[in-house]
């Protein structure tokens, strides 16, 4: 049975725009779903409509098998994690956590109790006493995420959360997170904005555009086998490519409607297999990255980064020629974007 | 020319302070140990030192006591309701549509940028025993007129309904800035805890304003302390000298009866007193930021 089920959600905001369009998947128990999207997308809107935060238009949302449209987010049993960590700034440690404890009239030896084991499992016992002014980043993050845990949820929704910290410590909470989600086994929606935290966290990856979903798959598949254009576009770092049609003459029967795109990644600097294509232009801009090489060219006023490995031949406004495998060719309708099979 | 710059910027500041505060205080701390009266201004010779003579007169002054209490009772029940009246009015603010807010804001804050004398005009007429508006309405409800400004009780309370009225406008725009500074999150997660409106307001709305609430209890415990024109323009300190704040007093004593040593007094124990107030605010732990 799915622990978190939506069917056929819509939200309408005053003004008749449409924020949610039939948002319909579902997350097995213990899953963790990441949901992807630019800004505005409807990404946050999505999760505070499960929490119960905000109301749907239409649709239907499960929690556990329960229907809980018409249920206030206490009675939800979800739990939510906010960017800003939202904790109460007048609280120590302890008063944060024991908060919905003593909200819901939990007997006090029992919040105590409870408050003590979370600050034990999450590192948080010797800063029960604090304020969080006086927290860390990671340690504000922990403590939203042992009031979360308090709760005993079904559905754990996190809502950007490792996005106000810096870059070392995001990498280090976003693996205590799924280690937390391997051990804890809850169910769990993770918005995020960032494409790579989505693919590197997410068991299943939803990625929503304009309030619609565009594809739910694993990651690999997200990255590998993008349903269009908006997901090949939006998901991999640097993006993908597009070129015309006419730039890769082999295709030449549907150039008319037809986008190519091709990963910066599978852009090599020799010809591997006899059919590989190729496309030429001149190279505008050389990156180093260390091991990797971020290379610019222009090809037909168009603009193409390749990622290839350090060469001290190349140089800048020279004549390069970049080499690809006909397979890691992307092909997508111009007018409705949807992928369509290449033509060889 | 680094050392003398620094003291040279504060120097405006320091003249200021230095001509309109510490020579006149010096001055009435001079003059409240003298005799100064109507006979001085006829000759000088008459000005003697009479060291703490003034005060001890005060002491033994049963006017002066009755001013201290008139006052000390403005402040005790107005500095409260002024707070609970912005913090209301405030919250009622932000949680109203936006396209009221500005309606509400602006005839809240109005009283606080009318002249004081124009507002205590206006409810003069108002508490008008035969043909104000406040019995008027009363009689419409089928309860009795009140004869506000001839009954000592009355008065005191009609007084201090004025000048609540007249300043909780200020306390309530500070205060809606504040509460918009608290994150939604906060009570987004209330929410999701399972904490009802009530708790919201006691345990997250309230302490998250409490440094706030404790500046303006500062700001209008000073304010109130010196309560003048409400009773001057509407009872006169009257009636049997109920509504004479130590202000009034002091104007009374000092510009009616030209005795200006004892009006230096009670101006002097009108600042020891503010003193002490806003030393025992200081020192009582409202913020949560210092804790």
């Amino acid at each position: 049975m799915a622990s978190l089920e939506l069917s056929h959600v819509f939200r309408v905001i005053g003004g008749g725009q449409t924020v949610l369009h039939d948002i319909d998947f579902s997350a097995h128990h213990g899953e963790l779903i990441s949901v992807v999207g630019p800004s505005g997308c409807g990404k946050s809107t999505l999760l505070r409509s499960i929490a119960g935060l905000e109301e749907v238009t239409s649709g239907d949302i499960f929690i556990g098998g329960n229907r809980v449209n018409d249920l206030q987010p206490q009675q939800r049993r979800i739990a939510m994690v906010f960017q800003n960590h939202a904790l109460y700034p007048h609280m120590t440690v302890y008063q944060n956590l024991a908060f919905g404890l003593r909200a819901r009239r939990v007997a006090r030896s029992v919040v105590e109790a409870r408050v003590r084991r979370t600050a034990v499992r999450l590192g948080l016992e010797a800063l029960l006493g604090r304020y969080p002014r006086e927290l860390s980043g990671g340690q504000k993050q922990r403590t939203a995420l042992g009031r979360a845990m308090l709760r005993d949820p079904e559905v754990f929704l996190l809502d950007e959360p490792l996005s106000s910290l810096d870059v070392p410590l995001r990498s280090e909470m976003r693996r205590e997170l799924m280690a937390l989600h391997k051990s804890l086994g809850m169910t769990m929606v993770y918005v995020t904005h960032d494409q790579s935290e989505a693919l590197s966290l997410g068991e299943r990856v939803v990625v929503l555009s304009a309030g619609k979903i565009q594809q739910i798959d694993t990651p690999q598949e997200i990255y590998g086998n993008p349903q269009n254009r908006f997901v090949a576009a939006f998901v991999g770092w640097p993006p993908m490519n597009f070129l015309n049609g006419e730039i890769l003459g082999a295709h030449a029967n549907d150039t008319q409607n037809v986008e190519y795109g091709i990963r910066p990644e599978r852009l090599m600097l020799q010809q591997h297999a006899a059919d590989d294509l190729s496309v030429s232009g001149r190279i505008e801009c050389i990156e180093s990255l260390g091991g990797v090489w971020q290379i610019e060219i222009i090809h037909n006023g168009g603009r193409l980064i390749a990622r290839v490995p350090p060469d001290a031949a190349l140089r800048q406004d020279a004549e390069l020629r970049l080499w690809f495998n006909q397979t890691d060719l992307y092909a997508f309708n111009r007018t409705t974007g949807t992928r369509v099979k290449v033509n060889r | 020319m680094k050392s003398i710059s620094g003291p040279l910027f504060v120097l405006p500041a320091l003249t200021l302070i230095a001509l309109f505060v510490l020579i006149p205080f010096l001055g009435v701390l001079g003059l409240s140990m003298t005799n100064f009266d109507i006979y001085v201004l006829a000759s000088s010779a008459n000005l003697h030192f009479i060291g703490g003579a003034n005060y001890a007169h005060l002491f033994h002054d049963h006017a002066a006591w009755q001013a201290l209490e008139t006052t000390l009772t403005v402040v005790l029940a107005g500095v409260p309701a002024t707070l609970a009246l912005s913090l209301i009015c405030a919250l009622m603010i932000e949680s109203i549509a936006p396209r009221w807010r500005g309606l509400f804001r602006t005839a809240f804050f109005l009283p606080v940028v009318c002249s004081t004398v124009a507002v205590a005009i206006s409810w003069r007429y108002l508490l008008n025993t035969r043909y104000g508006l406040v019995n008027h309405l009363l009689l419409a409800v089928h309860l009795p007129a009140l004869n506000w400004l001839g009954s000592p009780t009355l008065a005191v309370i009609a007084i201090t309904v004025v000048v609540v009225w007249k300043g909780f406008g200020y306390g309530m725009i500070i205060l809606a800035a504040a509460r918009r500074e608290i994150p939604e999150e906060l009570y987004d997660i209330a929410r999701i805890e399972g904490a009802g409106v009530r708790r919201q307001l006691l345990s997250i709305t309230v302490p998250i304003l409490a440094p706030t609430l404790g500046l303006l209890a500062l700001l209008d415990v000073a304010g109130y302390w010196q309560l003048f024109a409400e009773p001057y323009v509407l009872t006169q300190g009257g009636p049997m000298g109920s509504t004479m704040s130590l202000l009034l007093l002091m104007y009374d004593r000092g510009f009616r009866w030209w005795r200006w040593g004892i009006a230096s007094a009670l101006a002097m124990v009108l600042t020891i007193i503010m003193w002490l107030f806003a030393w025992l605010q200081r020192h009582t732990k409202t913020s949560w930021r210092e804790g």
